[in-house]
């Protein structure tokens, strides 16, 4: 196991610097530059080749290439971000960790949500809560999460005034956060990541719920199911622990290739309700033709995209005694 | 020569008019639009340690005959009487302490076992569930029933996946065993194996019932496995008995055209010997629409007009039971009326 | 036209949405209180070297007057700052949050004109080639050192490195020399006479010499200064965290006495639906640049006040002049007559707009007041159009010459919905006289990047105007090639008087130079110049002594104040 692990990670090594060279020549190639950032006719275009200098944009893509490479892997430094005038590592080490809390609430209430409908979904198979379920799952899954998170803001941020529960945009109530005790800020916290990690979440867990369902179903239909009643197990534990630990094993996966889906989510999602994360200095970058940073927040969610798949066949061998992994 | 149980030993099942109709829904709304009669009112009895053999072709309601009679799915009508005790209408709990007298052996090796379960785990749980011994004891009858199922008791915590087809069915019959029942319903348990593994199991069955005295509902596809083991044979076609009978008897003097095209299906040991075989046209019907009258008479090929219109009687010659039209007509030599 | 309806429905909602439980228009007390309050525009004497003593006291009645101390104000802003060092700082919160942080030489006056801040008074010299600065000597940094002249050397000197790259380095060019006369005395020696002067020696921020004298000019893009600064303004730096917000609180120590406020933060909200929303439900107390689609509901708040300032910026339709479908003056002006400019302001400015009929907006001292102009007509359009040639042989319905159907692309960038939409109204009105035009929507840096390669044939984009009365980087020939002149417009007579107009010292002679240079781009009309937004800012009713003016709605921040039964923080 450990062994594989490794290799694992060895393998993704030649990877992700596959993909952080695509990357560069890839965003070199956009039109425009990082300068572009500066364009105003108050600017001179002198004082843009002093920009592009200083950065060494004036130098052969080959050699800017060799530098940014040398840096990454010799001192593991990802360059200065030129649209956020700091090293990208500072600014990515504010934004990740935002990123991940809401990812893993969104992850959390995507599992629970999903699981749990799913669950009874299937053991009230064809009832009015199934039929409400599904058709509500539908809507979910096939609503854009901006408009969902638009909706949910006006709907509960302040749009109605008599709805309005929850705070519209960032982390913490900026003004009196300092204030507050310990237990009022955890309150503070929580009702700032509602939102966005409904958002985010409620749509894979239309998903999951839809798979949950029928995976319980399928499973259902198992034979062991039956061995397990004929064995005199009440209805309760037949359906927990033989039929959802079955059925759970396929939702290992779905989880673990959801990752990357839910990072994407996340750029749109921090958008709406100005979440501080990866995702708008994903947007950023891209937009603002940031290289470095470009390619750091690339490389992450690359190398989440790696970790992703990699703690989900950990699991499904974990949870499934068949698979070996070797 | 008798085919009822009672006659040798007392009654351990009777199952009277059971029922299982399944409800096909369609539409938005999820709406029952019909129902399919898997099985449709059939009658029989086993006795202690008496083993019946049920055949029919895939799709007949054999195995719905198996789960119903262990309430594995819920008859919708009929009764099933178990050492007299209804079960159709048992209250949950007190099913579940039934469930030590009766088990089910299933096809399917390969399914019927938790894929992550050990197979301590899974020979051991109804132990637990149902407060048999201590921790330590159970293992020690877990490990003692996998020796009496042919299986190395070594191999307590490996999981099914890393079982031949044989041994995951001898896991199947150890599970079934452990609680020692006093009926099992064996569903097909040899079909889904190799050849030449099917004996090994069914003269382990054989053996284990002539051990422990056991009952076995048996069900196959094909006469030849039933032969062996069964005390007496029922035929099922498209959810009734069409034929019931002391084995050898059945064998020997099919009355019901459908049993002899089954039995000119079966090889024969003895190539000498030929025998005419009857093909029958045509596939199994649909049960969510079956035939009127005899249900077999769109594939009869003695089928007369009154098969079409009237459902054949149950007919008694000497215990041996058979429903049809034609067979009634040779033997009580007149034309049977509606 | 119902493609619009579509595009801004979204906006719709929101009113319509929002509008109804909560708003309870009414004859309440506080109704009769004036809430849309409109910005004077005043006559600009940006070129001014005097005192306007009617603004400095205006100005000092504050600290004069009895005020209350506390509260916060939040600021909602679109984007986050890049860097609170004026040096390397390129984004617009950044140099709203470096104004309460750190003075300049001078302040600017409603009229553009130069108030004493960190110098008291200044003068120049006889030839007007030496300007003097006399500095206060009670500023201090907010680490305690006090601000002398040589921070003034130091930073000038830094502004103009060619190795850190501040962005307005051209300001600078024709200053030859800072020098240290005291520790409280400065001059500013200049290469030649021209009347902005005073503008460019005082443009950008004081550094502190102490702090950033250890950063080598390449490092000073990433120096930790541009994150932790250390200024001597109203405000002291508090916190900054980056997309969340940024926090400044009251110099105790502020030469001029605290400012009443305890804290201004500027909220990072990348999202205008919900920065609206926030205004509406109190979350935030300030916006400026509001869409003009969210007025309506936003001024029904009886907790806003809304100000209306006259517009700093243009949009236009600008048509390559390299294009021979755009050469002849006459299709230009056609081309203007064809276009409802009226429809496009009443429709996606909500009337929040003016049409422009030159480059030179009414706030600039240069402006004419009666420039040529080609109202909507389509009439007269295709009688143009006509006499060019451009007639409808075929009878398919569009027109055409030596076979050539008259049809071109209109770009624009992505991300800016009236320009969008823009495009979608254009394409009808030019299909009115028989024009076909084809939208294309480009993300901006591919939008500029055509633009600076000339590939385009009609774009719409947008020039924010600056103080200075300057036309040669969009308009002068020998800005076609790496400057902002992307149409081409090439004029020897413009480009004579606009060179002449610059240095002229005389300003009524300067106005008459700029008049006729205006009349000649409007006359020529490489841009069909669409429409000036107005500006749109909502603050919080509590806050009191809000003066915004035409230089900026952050005019007199650091006079904001509370009245203590009203402070909600």
């Amino acid at each position: 196991m450990h062994t594989y692990i490794i290799r694992r990670i060895l393998i993704s090594i030649p990877l992700l610097f596959g993909l952080l060279t695509i990357n560069f020549f890839l965003i070199h190639a956009a039109p425009g530059d990082p300068t572009d950032i500066f364009y105003n006719p108050d600017m001179d275009p002198e004082a843009r080749e002093n920009i592009r200098r200083i950065y060494g944009l004036d130098q052969p893509l080959g050699v800017q290439y060799l530098k940014y490479i040398q840096g990454v892997v010799l001192k593991f430094e990802f360059g200065y971000s030129i649209a956020k005038k700091r090293p990208v590592k500072d600014e990515i080490l504010e934004a990740l960790p935002n990123t991940i809390q809401l990812s893993a609430l969104a992850l959390l209430l995507e599992l629970s949500l999903g699981i749990g409908i799913g669950i009874l979904a299937a053991v009230k198979q064809q009832s009015t809560f199934d039929n409400a379920t599904r058709v509500t799952a539908l809507t979910f899954y096939s609503m854009p999460s901006f408009y969902l998170g638009l909706v949910l803001l006006f709907l509960f941020a302040g749009g109605v005034s008599a709805t309005h529960w929850f705070p519209a945009s960032g982390m913490v109530d900026i003004v009196r956060h300092e204030s507050m005790s310990t237990l009022g800020r955890l309150g503070d916290r929580a009702i700032h990541i509602f939102l966005p990690s409904l958002t985010l979440g409620i749509g894979a867990a239309a998903g999951i719920s839809r798979y949950m369902r029928g995976e319980l179903l399928e499973v259902i239909r198992q034979d062991y199911m039956r061995t397990a009643r004929a064995k005199g197990l009440t209805e309760r534990v037949v359906v927990f622990k033989h039929g959802l630990r079955n059925a759970l094993m396929p939702i290992i996966t779905i989880m673990g290739l959801s990752l990357p889906f839910l990072f994407s989510g996340a750029v749109i999602v921090e958008q709406v309700f100005g979440w501080p994360g990866m995702g708008r200095v994903a947007v950023d970058a891209a937009f603002q033709r940031d290289y470095s940073m470009f390619l750091a927040v690339n490389l992450i969610f690359g190398a989440m995209v790696v970790v992703g798949n990699l703690v989900a066949d950990i699991l499904y061998a974990m949870v499934d005694p068949r698979v070996r992994l070797s | 020569m008798s085919t009822e149980a009672s006659k040798n030993s007392e009654v351990l099942l009777r199952v009277e008019h059971l029922k299982n109709y399944f409800p096909v829904r369609q539409g938005l709304l999820s709406r029952v639009t019909a129902y399919v009669k898997a099985v449709d009112d059939i009658s029989f009895e086993i006795g202690v340690g008496e083993t019946l053999g049920l055949v029919g072709e895939s799709g007949c309601g054999k195995t719905t005959v198996g789960h119903s009679v262990l309430r594995l799915i819920n008859p919708t009508e009929g009764t099933v009487l178990f050492q007299g005790k209804d079960l159709t209408h048992l209250p949950a709990a007190e099913l579940r302490a039934m469930r030590q007298d009766m088990q089910i052996i299933f096809q399917d090796p390969f399914s019927s076992l938790n894929p992550r379960m050990t197979v301590g785990a899974i020979i051991g749980e109804a132990l637990a569930i149902h407060g048999r011994g201590d921790r330590k004891e159970r293992a020690e009858m877990v490990r003692d029933t996998m020796q009496k199922c042919g299986l190395d008791p070594a191999y307590i915590n490996r999981f099914p996946h890393e079982f031949s087809g044989g041994q995951r069915q001898r896991i199947g019959i150890a599970r079934a065993l452990v609680l020692s029942p006093k009926f099992i319903v064996c569903d097909e348990p040899v079909s889904a194996l190799d050849v030449s593994i099917q004996s090994q199991i069914i003269n382990l069955l054989v053996e284990l019932k002539e051990r422990y005295n056991l009952a076995y509902l048996f069900i196959a596809h094909d006469l030849s496995v039933v032969q062996y083991i069964s005390d007496r044979v029922a035929v099922m076609y498209l959810g009734k008995i069409v034929e019931l009978a002391d084995s050898t008897e059945l064998y020997r003097n099919p009355l019901h055209p459908y049993t002899q095209a089954l039995l000119s299906a079966v090889p024969v040991p003895d190539p000498t010997r030929r025998k005419q075989r009857t093909l029958l046209p045509g596939d199994v019907p649909s049960p969510l629409n079956p035939p009127s009258g005899c249900r077999f008479h769109t594939r009869c090929p003695l089928a007369i007009d009154i098969c079409k219109k009237v459902e054949p009687r149950e007919l008694d010659v000497e215990g041996h039971k058979v429903w049809c039209h034609v067979v009634e007509e040779q033997i009580t030599g007149s034309p049977p009326s509606s | 036209m119902n493609r619009i309806v579509r595009i801004t429905s979204l906006g719709l909602f929101f009113t319509s949405l929002s509008c109804s439980p909560s708003s309870t228009p009414g004859d309440s007390p506080s109704d009769s209180a004036q809430r849309v309050i409109e910005v004077e525009a005043r006559p600009d004497r940006g070129r001014s070297e005097e005192h306007n003593l009617e603004f400095e006291a205006r100005w000092n009645e504050l600290y004069n007057t009895p005020h209350d101390n506390g509260d916060t104000l939040v600021i909602g802003t679109i984007g986050d700052a890049d860097s609170l060092n004026d040096l390397t700082s390129a984004a617009i919160t950044g140099s709203n949050v470096i104004g309460l942080l750190f003075l300049s030489l001078t302040r600017t006056n409603p009229d553009f004109s130069h108030a004493p801040s960190l110098a008291e008074s200044w003068q120049f010299s006889e030839d007007h080639l030496e300007l003097t600065f006399h500095l206060r000597d009670d500023v201090f940094w907010h680490d305690g050192v006090k601000t002398t002249a040589h921070d003034v050397k130091f930073t000038f000197e830094k502004q103009i490195s060619p190795n850190i790259g501040w962005a307005t380095i051209k300001w600078k060019q024709f200053i030859k020399e800072c020098v240290v006369v005291d520790d409280y005395t400065v001059k500013f020696i200049f290469e030649r006479l021209y009347p902005y002067q005073l503008m460019d020696a005082v443009v950008g921020a004081v550094l502190p010499k102490h702090i950033l004298e250890k950063v080598p000019d390449e490092e000073m893009v990433s120096t930790d200064f541009n994150r932790n600064p250390v200024g001597n303004g109203p405000y002291r730096f508090k916190e900054w965290k980056a997309q969340q917000y940024i926090e400044v609180e009251a110099n105790e120590n502020y030469f001029a006495g605290r400012p009443p406020l305890d804290r201004i933060i500027f909220k990072v909200v990348p999202d205008q639906e919900n920065l609206a929303l926030q205004l509406k439900s109190g979350e935030i107390d300030f916006m400026d640049g509001v869409p003009p689609r969210f007025f309506e509901e936003l001024a029904r708040q009886e907790n806003l006040v809304a100000y209306i300032a006259p517009g700093r910026s243009y949009s236009y339709l600008g048509w390559n002049l390299l294009n021979p479908l755009f050469q002849s003056k006459k299709v230009r002006q056609a081309l203007t007559m064809a276009i409802n400019r009226q429809e496009i302001i009443d429709s996606l400015l909500f009337e929040f707009g003016e049409i422009p009929k030159g480059p030179v907006l009414p706030i600039i001292w240069a402006h004419h007041p009666n420039l040529p102009d080609f109202p909507y007509d389509p009439e007269k359009a295709r009688q143009y159009l006509a006499e060019e040639g451009w007639k409808d042989s075929d009878g398919d319905g569009w027109l055409d010459k030596d076979g050539q159907r008259f049809s071109f692309t209109v770009k624009t960038n992505k991300g800016n919905q009236i320009r969008e939409d823009i495009l979608i109204l254009v394409q009808d009105m030019f299909k009115e006289v028989g024009i076909a035009v084809r939208p294309n929507i480009l993300e901006w840096t591919v939008f500029i990047g055509d633009m600076d390669k000339k590939d385009f044939e009609a774009a719409v984009a947008g020039w924010s105007v600056g103080l200075k009365m300057d036309m040669t980087t969009i308009w002068h020939s020998d800005s076609i090639n790496d400057k902002f002149n992307f149409v081409s417009y090439s004029n020897p007579e413009f480009d004579r008087l606009n060179d002449a107009a610059i240095f002229e010292m005389d300003s009524e002679k300067a106005k008459q130079m700029w008049w006729r240079a205006q009349e000649m781009i409007a006359e020529d009309q490489p841009y069909t110049f669409l429409y000036s937004p107005k500006d749109i800012n909502f603050v919080h009713r509590r806050f009191q002594n809000v003066q915004m003016e035409t230089v900026g709605w952050n005019y007199n921040l650091e006079q904001w104040w509370v009245p203590k039964d009203k402070q909600k923080y």
